[in-house]
C-alpha cells in the first residue's frame, strides 16, 4: 500500500509540476517539486530505500524536458545521496519548529543545487555531443529568488505528504502487536 | 575502498545514469519520452483544465471589490470603442490593400491545427509549452504556432505521436526573422530569458520608431510571412554598436495560453 501511495504521489507531483503550477505561478517562479521530493525521500527513507523512487521520478521529469534523458535523474540521485549523508537533520526531528525550518531550507538548497548540477551536466553533454542546442540557463534574477522561496514552502508540503506514506499506512497494515 | 563498498548502490546508479545520458537517443526519437507523454497526455490535460478553472474562480473572487470601478471604466471604454469602430472600417479597406501590396498570406488561407496547452517545461522558465497534438495530427518540427487572433507565439520543437513541444518566441534560444512593417527593416527576434522579445541585427541606416509594427518576415522557412508579432518598444544599440536593437511588446500573455493553432501549411 505504501508503494502504491508513493507511486500515485510521484505521479501527482509530476502533474502538478508540468500542468498545474504553470497556471498559478509566473514564468521562472515555478517551484521545483522534484528536488524537494528527492530531499524529502532521502530524509524519510534514506538513500537505499528511495533511490528507485527517485529514479522513477527523475525519468518523469526528464520526459517532459528538453535536456537529454537521465540528466535530471542524475541530479536528483546526487541530491538524495547528499541528503542521506546529512544525518544532522534526522537528529532535529524532536525539535519540531526547527526541523520544519530546516526542511524548508533543505528544499531551497536542493532546488539551487539541482539547477547548478543540471547546468554542469548539460554543459558536459553539450560539449561531448557537440550540440549547441543542449543548453540550460537558469537566470539569477528576482524571479529565481522567488522560485527558491516557493520551493522552500512547497518542500514542507512535499515532506509532509511523503512522510504520510510511512506514518499513515505502516500501523494499519502492520501486524496487530506492532500497532 | 571503504567508500566504494559503502556506497556501491550509489556509484552503480550514477554510472548507469551517465551511460543512459550518453547512450539514449535524444529529442523526439527517445521512446521513453514518447511513451511517458503518450500515457500522461489525458491526465495532464485534465489537470490543466481543472487548474485553469480554479485560477479563473480565484481571479473572479478577488475582483468582486473592483467590479463597480471596472463597470464605470467599461462604460467609458465602450463609448471610446464605438468611435474607433467607425475609424477601423476605413482602416480595414486600407489593410486589405496593404496585405496585397506586401504579399502577406491571409489568415483564412492557413491550414490550422488547434491544440490545447497541457503543460509547460518542468522548471518553468516559461519558454516551452506542451500541446495535445502531435505527428498523428500532421504536425512537424519547426511549424509556426499562433493564437486565435493570428499573433505568432512560437514554433513547434520536438514532436511526439500525440504531444508536441512548442518553443515560445520569448525563449532565448528561439530565433525568428522579423520585419518592421512601416519601414521594411529586417532583423532577428529572440527571447530574453522568457521575459520578452528583442529584435536584433537591425541595420544602422534603418528608421525604427517606438510603436512600429513587427511581423514575421518569412525568411528561413517555417514561419509564414506576415504573422503579427508585436509593437516596437525601446530602441537602442547592440553591444558591438554595429546594429540597432529594439524591444518588442507582444499583445499575448504567454503565461496564460490555453489554446493555440499550429500552421501546418498555407493552402
Amino acid at each position: 500500500m505504501r508503494k502504491f501511495y508513493l507511486f500515485i504521489f510521484i505521479l501527482v507531483v509530476f502533474f502538478l509540476q508540468y500542468s498545474v503550477l504553470g497556471v498559478f505561478f509566473r514564468d521562472g517562479r515555478i517551484p521545483n517539486l522534484f528536488a524537494a521530493l528527492a530531499a524529502s525521500l532521502g530524509l524519510i527513507f534514506g538513500f537505499k530505500k528511495s533511490v528507485g523512487w527517485v529514479v522513477f521520478a527523475g525519468f518523469l521529469l526528464d520526459a517532459g524536458s528538453s535536456w537529454p534523458v537521465g540528466t535530471g535523474t542524475l541530479a536528483l540521485v546526487l541530491i538524495l545521496w547528499l541528503v542521506d549523508k546529512l544525518k544532522v537533520f534526522a537528529e532535529l526531528r524532536s525539535k519540531r519548529n526547527i526541523f520544519i525550518f530546516f526542511v524548508a531550507l533543505l528544499a531551497l538548497a536542493s532546488t539551487f543545487f539541482f539547477d547548478a548540477l543540471l547546468k554542469l551536466e548539460i554543459g558536459a553533454a553539450g560539449y561531448v555531443f557537440k550540440d549547441a542546442a543542449i543548453v540550460f540557463s537558469p537566470t539569477l534574477k528576482a524571479g529565481y529568488f522567488w522560485k527558491l522561496a516557493y520551493s522552500a514552502l512547497a518542500g514542507m508540503g512535499i515532506y509532509h505528504f511523503s512522510r504520510y506514506s510511512r506514518n499513515r499506512f505502516s500501523p494499519v497494515f502492520a501486524p496487530r502487536k506492532n500497532r | 575502498m571503504n567508500f566504494f563498498s559503502k556506497n556501491a548502490k550509489f556509484i552503480l546508479t550514477v554510472l548507469l545514469l551517465i551511460a543512459v545520458i550518453f547512450v539514449a537517443t535524444r529529442g523526439a526519437d527517445n521512446p521513453v519520452k514518447g511513451m511517458i507523454l503518450k500515457i500522461t497526455n489525458p491526465f495532464l490535460k485534465t489537470f490543466r483544465i481543472f487548474s485553469g478553472g480554479m485560477r479563473g474562480a480565484f481571479e473572479f473572487l478577488g475582483s468582486i471589490g473592483d467590479l463597480k470601478t471596472e463597470n464605470e471604466n467599461l462604460l467609458k471604454e465602450n463609448q471610446s470603442l464605438e468611435a474607433q469602430i467607425a475609424k477601423l472600417k476605413d482602416t480595414e479597406k486600407e489593410n486589405e490593400l496593404l496585405r496585397k501590396e506586401l504579399d502577406l498570406v491571409p489568415r483564412k488561407e492557413y491550414d490550422l491545427e488547434s491544440g490545447f496547452v497541457i503543460g509547460q517545461d518542468a522548471l518553468g522558465s516559461g519558454s516551452v509549452i506542451f500541446i495535445d497534438k502531435g505527428s498523428n495530427d500532421g504536425i512537424k518540427e519547426g511549424m509556426a504556432v499562433i493564437v486565435s487572433n493570428g499573433v505568432l507565439v512560437g514554433k513547434t520543437g520536438e514532436v511526439y505521436a500525440d504531444t508536441s513541444k512548442v518553443n515560445l518566441i520569448i525563449d532565448k534560444e528561439s530565433a525568428v526573422n522579423g520585419e518592421i512593417l512601416e519601414s521594411g527593416a529586417k532583423g532577428i527576434m529572440k527571447g530574453t530569458y522568457g521575459l520578452g522579445i528583442t529584435m536584433d541585427m537591425i541595420g544602422q541606416t534603418e528608421v525604427v520608431k517606438e510603436g512600429d509594427t513587427v511581423i514575421a518576415s518569412g525568411l528561413g522557412g517555417g514561419v509564414p510571412r506576415g504573422l503579427f508579432v508585436g509593437k516596437i518598444g525601446q530602441v537602442g544599440q547592440s553591444e558591438d554598436k554595429l546594429f540597432q536593437r529594439a524591444t518588442v511588446f507582444s499583445s499575448v500573455d504567454f503565461s496564460s495560453l490555453r489554446i493555440v493553432f499550429v500552421i501546418k501549411n498555407s493552402k
